[in-house]
């Protein structure tokens, strides 16, 4: 048993105030879903918690054709996907929220937990990376931004000093033509970890792909994006060969590990199922809008 | 028959009000003034003697109020399974409650009561164990090897247990099939997930009189173990009847460690002791015994069994327990007794292995045995292009045969036949395309295993306890209050009870009360096991309720002048047979019974009108008739992708023999449930341990993957064959395993059936899909 000191700041400049007095031993979090699991277990022992979900800026959801998407850390999965903008623009990112547990879990949890918790098979993260999404971290020292793709740096490890705390993502604002979709395989239906998670975001200009990114999730110490197997959809029409062969690419990025989920060849195999089926309704959806 | 008034109703559950505001009746919600919270220390080794335990730290923390080790504790040999005598012979008596040696990861090897949970579980980090550790083996086939660590000194080459039955001679037979099949099948070790923790709470007094509160199976059980275990006569020893418990499926049918430690904390400081197990110590305290079944099966060219042959090898883990039990009931009811054959033989030994211990679970040997024997069939089928169903009928055996286990039975009442055939009919088994001739990345199939044979009790069966009491008492507001021992695990016993009484009574299913209960007040029961108690428990409350009634007619025809002969009892009131002239209520007659003899009027003293006075109850204790047999046919269709391995079962129909249905929502609560334990044993569930360390690794639920209610097939009909049985209550036999013990065998033919390759081996994951596909 150890007592914590429990916070609640209504403002940024209070919570950052509080990091800088409280410095590593603080732990700000959002929903809870992970870290009072990680504490239960002993994985994490922060001594002071710091509530974020009182920030006005964290709780914000905002869409603007042109500006694109403020998400904000603290919003839940489920204000995401009761969200009509949400659905319509980014339906591969809603639908990574609304994979995360269960509903009761989904009331809680917020992507901002679900990136900066920084689990290698985090289901919101790879979505973000395939719709090029960029963190926007805040400090007592100031600000910076840091594309999601780049953020976790190790399984449970992020570029967030011990004093920042991430306040949203940017996600740009969808271009005609274009669309995500996420999809992951689990064991069963639902409250699972992904045993492979897929991301994919597509643009196009008639027949043709403009614009791509693949982001993988569980197959690797950290979520990443497939940078070559991107690449090789760009400029293609987006034909079975075309999606083959980036699904091959996708492979070749991966790097999982066998454990009780699943084995390496297990995964890198469903690497390219998923990869084919992600980019395939990816495409589906940009040539329908 | 005549008709039937609450027997096939769909009542309400007696519980159900109480559970759904907060369940105050489950043990896990007992509390007494004074309590004490007990942990148990256990061991990190899988196998290793303590050399040392130093307690003095632990003992000095402020809270701590009794520790133990194994030296305070009495080294007497039990063996833990409720339903058999301590002594039975066929037993293998290997437990004590603390030892100096643990031969699995979590064995106990010290306890602590303390006056708050969070004290116990600090006193136990300071608890100092120095281990010897000792070479472990996890793998039942290395356990047996020559060389292998050896667990026991009483089990040469790791063999707890060795069998062997038959009939006939198999290479007799052999010589006359026309094919013979050979082939393995492993299945896994799966936990039961009751929902309610194992928990107990033990009280003693100053005569060390102990009273224990449980979340258990069998009040009798537990009261004849522990009082042995302890060296105490039971009657030192009462078990208080829990109100209901929150789920056991055979897991809570042994004495666990948490009983004896906490009646010894409890004699030692005076106070009642708590122990609740966290999901984690659930998880390694019981589980389905892992089993490996080699088959040898020849047949003729029509598909008629001419000799059957197989060998099982079961898991038991660290100490004998169920396994000495499970393994036989897996030999003839899960292989041997199935199907006609003229020869037929088994072998099987139960290993001891440094992991945890097998327990019971809902089928008992019969998932592993029907695994195999129904795959294998559907091999045979695919292989000699015979329809599974026509395969079945040939080999099946008829009603008014001969009970194949028992013959001094006969299947008196056996639907086998019918489950089959409108099962077929229902489902369209008829349309059935052949093994993986579908297109398309997703394939779909359809599959069915049948379990020919099962047990309404264990009548017949050496060893087990199996005979019912009751008391039935009738109330002056016209209710009865049935006494019995019967616990409801969730599965509606209660519910089955009442209404067995009611129906016999006359009353209405809430005019009977299940009363509070102890080892002390009401006749003994067997467990709630076996598929017993609708049957067995079930023919005991009749015989009270209908001598209950009895008695109440006698006293009713002083009031009617009328032999009780003529009297009935309908809808709670007494009259004279199919007359509506003179209707007495039930109160009323128990009133008057139970009135005094005279009352003081103003012209003196009146007699009341019933000279005969008292209590108007009916009692029995009694072993049931014979052990008639459910039959139960399993049709299914999954969806198999065949990129990713997933598989998604569809719809299920079930057709059960099962006699009569007393309460159909029960039964289809039992058959939904049943597929659901079924399904998740077929495709994903798996107890995982450390293959060098033999710790768990799926103590949880996250990494224990059961089907939620999302993997549930959106259909799942329960089609119920009503046979009469004439030995049952009111024409009823038993359900509640068979539906367990055939979705397995169901799904991985329907699996066969969708992509044309077999997997032999559960659970029937993606990844085995894939592989199987050629696809990693
Ligand atoms: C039953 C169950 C099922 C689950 N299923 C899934 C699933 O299917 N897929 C999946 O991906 N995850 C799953 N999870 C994990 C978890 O729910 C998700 O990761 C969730 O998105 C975390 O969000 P949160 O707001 O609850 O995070 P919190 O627990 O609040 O925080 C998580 C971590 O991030 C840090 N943090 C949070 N917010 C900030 C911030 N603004 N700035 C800096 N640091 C911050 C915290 O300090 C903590 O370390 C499951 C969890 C449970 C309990």
């Amino acid at each position: 048993m150890h007592a914590i000191t429990y916070d609640a700041p209504r403002s940024l400049e209070q919570a950052l105030a509080l990091l800088r007095q409280n410095g590593p031993a603080a732990r700000v979090f959002c929903g809870g879903t992970d870290i009072i699991i990680q504490m239960r277990a002993g994985v994490r022992r922060p001594e002071h918690l710091i509530d974020a979900k009182g920030i006005p800026e964290l709780r914000k959801l905002s869409f603007d054709a042109k500006k694109g998407l403020c998400l904000g850390a603290a919003v839940s999965c489920i204000e995401i996907f009761e969200s009509a903008l949400m659905r319509q623009h980014y339906p591969g990112l809603t639908e990574a929220a609304h994979l995360i547990g269960s509903l009761q879990i989904q009331a809680r949890a917020s992507v901002g937990g679900n990136l900066c918790n920084g689990s290698p098979a985090a289901d919101s993260t790879p979505a973000l990376i395939a719709l090029g999404a960029v963190a926007r971290i805040a400090s007592a020292r100031g600000e910076r931004k840091v594309p999601v793709d780049q953020f976790v740096t190790a399984p449970g490890r992020t570029v967030l000093e011990p004093d920042e705390l991430l306040v949203e993502v940017h996600v740009p604002a969808p271009v005609n033509h274009s669309a995500d979709a996420y999809l992951r395989f689990i064991p069963r239906n639902e409250m699972d970890i992904a045993v492979v998670g897929v991301g994919a975001a597509v643009t196009l200009e008639g027949e043709r792909c403009v614009a791509a990114r693949i982001g993988l999730g569980a197959v690797a110490p950290t979520p990443l994006l497939a940078d070559a197997a991107s690449k090789a959809l760009v400029g293609s029409k987006l034909d079975a060969r075309a999606i083959e062969r980036a699904a091959e690419l996708a492979v070749s990025a991966s790097s999982p590990i066998d454990d009780m989920r699943g084995t390496a060849e297990f995964r890198r195999h469903l690497v390219g199922v998923l990869t084919r089926r992600a980019v395939g309704l990816a495409v589906e959806r940009a040539r329908a809008c | 028959m005549s008709e039937l008034s609450v027997v096939g109703q769909r009542v309400r559950s007696p519980d159900a009000y109480d559970k759904v505001t907060g369940g105050k009746g489950f043990p896990v919600n007992v509390r007494l003034p004074g309590m004490l919270h007990g942990k148990l220390l256990r061991s990190p080794y899988a196998h290793a003697r303590i050399v040392r335990i130093d307690t003095a730290k632990a003992e000095k923390l402020p809270g701590v109020k009794a520790v133990l080790t194994p030296s305070a504790v009495p080294q007497i040999k039990y063996h833990s399974v409720f339903f058999a005598p301590n002594l039975d012979p066929g037993m293998v008596r290997d437990m004590l409650i603390l030892s100096d040696t643990v031969r699995f990861a979590g064995e106990p090897v010290a306890a602590v009561a303390a006056t708050e949970l969070e004290i116990a579980e600090e006193a136990l980090e300071l608890i100092d164990v120095e281990y010897d550790v000792l070479p472990a083996v996890f793998d039942p086939g290395e356990a047996m090897r020559p060389g292998a660590p050896q667990i026991w000194e009483h089990a040469p080459n790791n063999v707890a247990v060795n069998l062997s039955f038959g009939f006939g001679d198999v290479e007799q037979g052999f010589k006359q099939a026309d094919y013979v099949f050979e082939n393995t099948y492993q299945t896994q070790r799966v936990h039961t997930c009751y929902m309610e923790p194992r928990v107990c709470v033990v009280d003693s007094d100053r005569q060390g009189d102990l009273t224990v509160w449980s979340s258990t199976q069998h009040i009798f059980g537990l009261q004849e173990k522990l009082a042995f275990a302890l060296g105490l006569p039971i009657s030192k020893v009462r078990v208080v009847k829990p109100r209901y418990i929150g789920g056991g499926f055979g897991g809570k049918l042994d004495l666990g460690y948490i009983e004896p430690v906490c009646a010894l904390l409890s004699l030692k400081s005076g106070r009642p002791v708590r122990i609740e197990q966290t999901r984690y110590e659930d998880f390694i305290t019981t589980a389905r015994h892992p089993v490996k079944v080699q088959l040898r099966t020849g047949v003729k060219k029509d598909g008629t069994f001419t000799a059957r042959y197989a060998k099982s090898i079961l898991e038991t883990g660290a100490h004998a327990t169920h396994g000495a039990v499970v393994l036989p009931v897996h030999g003839l009811m899960g292989f041997l007794l199935t199907y006609r054959c003229p020869d037929v033989k088994w072998e099987g030994c139960a290993v001891y292995t440094n992991n945890m211990i097998g327990g019971g679970f809902r089928g008992y040997g019969g998932p592993q045995g029907a695994f195999a024997v129904e795959s294998q069939i559907d091999e045979i089928c695919e292989e000699l292009k015979l329809d599974p169903i026509a395969f079945r009928l040939k080999n099946a055996h008829r009603e008014a045969d001969p009970h194949p286990f028992n013959p001094n039975f006969t299947l008196s009442t056996y639907r086998l036949d019918e489950c089959l055939k409108r099962g077929a009919q229902e489902f369209e088994w008829s349309k059935r395309q052949s093994a993986g001739s579908g297109s398309g990345t997703k394939k779909r199939g359809i599959g069915f295993a049948c379990q020919p044979l099962w047990v309404s009790g264990c009548v017949g069966f050496p060893g087990i306890y199996e005979h019912s009491g009751a008391i039935v008492k009738l109330n002056v507001d016209g209710t009865a209050d049935l006494s019995i021992a019967t616990v409801d695990m969730g599965c509606g016993q209660n519910a089955v009870l009442s209404q067995i009484v009611a129906e016999e009574l006359g009353v209405s299913a809430d005019a009977v009360r299940i009363a509070y209960a102890d080892t002390q007040t009401v006749p003994f029961d067997a467990p709630t096991h076996a598929s017993r108690v609708t049957y067995s428990a079930g023919n005991a409350v009749k015989v009270a309720a209908g001598s209950a009634r009895k008695r109440l007619l006698e006293v009713a025809s002083q009031l009617f002048g009328a032999s009780p002969d003529d009297l009935e009892v309908v809808n709670g009131r007494v009259r004279l047979k199919g007359s509506r002239a003179k209707e007495i209520p039930i109160a009323e007659v128990v009133e008057l019974a139970g009135a005094p003899a005279l009352t003081l009027g103003l012209e003196g003293n009146q007699r009341t009108p019933i000279a005969d006075k008292g209590t108007i109850l009916g009692t029995s204790s009694l072993a049931p008739a014979s052990n008639p047999s459910p039959a139960t046919a399993e049709f299914v269709e999954v969806e198999v992708d065949t990129e990713t391995g997933e598989v998604r079962p569809l719809r299920a129909l079930f057709a059960h023999d099962i006699g009569r249905v007393i309460s159909p929502l029960g039964a289809e609560g039992q058959v939904e449930g049943g597929f659901q334990q079924g399904m998740g044993f077929a495709l994903m569930e798996n107890l995982v341990f450390d293959s060098e360390t033999g710790s768990c690794l799926a103590g949880d639920f996250l990494n224990y993957k059961i089907p939620t209610a999302i993997e549930m097939p959106g259909e799942i009909k329960s089609l119920f064959i009503e046979s009469n049985e004439p030995s049952g209550p009111f024409g009823a036999k038993a359900l509640a395993e068979p539906c367990l013990i055939v979705p397995a065998p169901a799904i991985a033919n329907a699996i066969y059936n969708a992509i044309g390759v077999r997997v032999r081996e559960l659970p029937i994951t993606p990844e085995k899909i894939l592989a199987a596909l050629g696809k990693l």
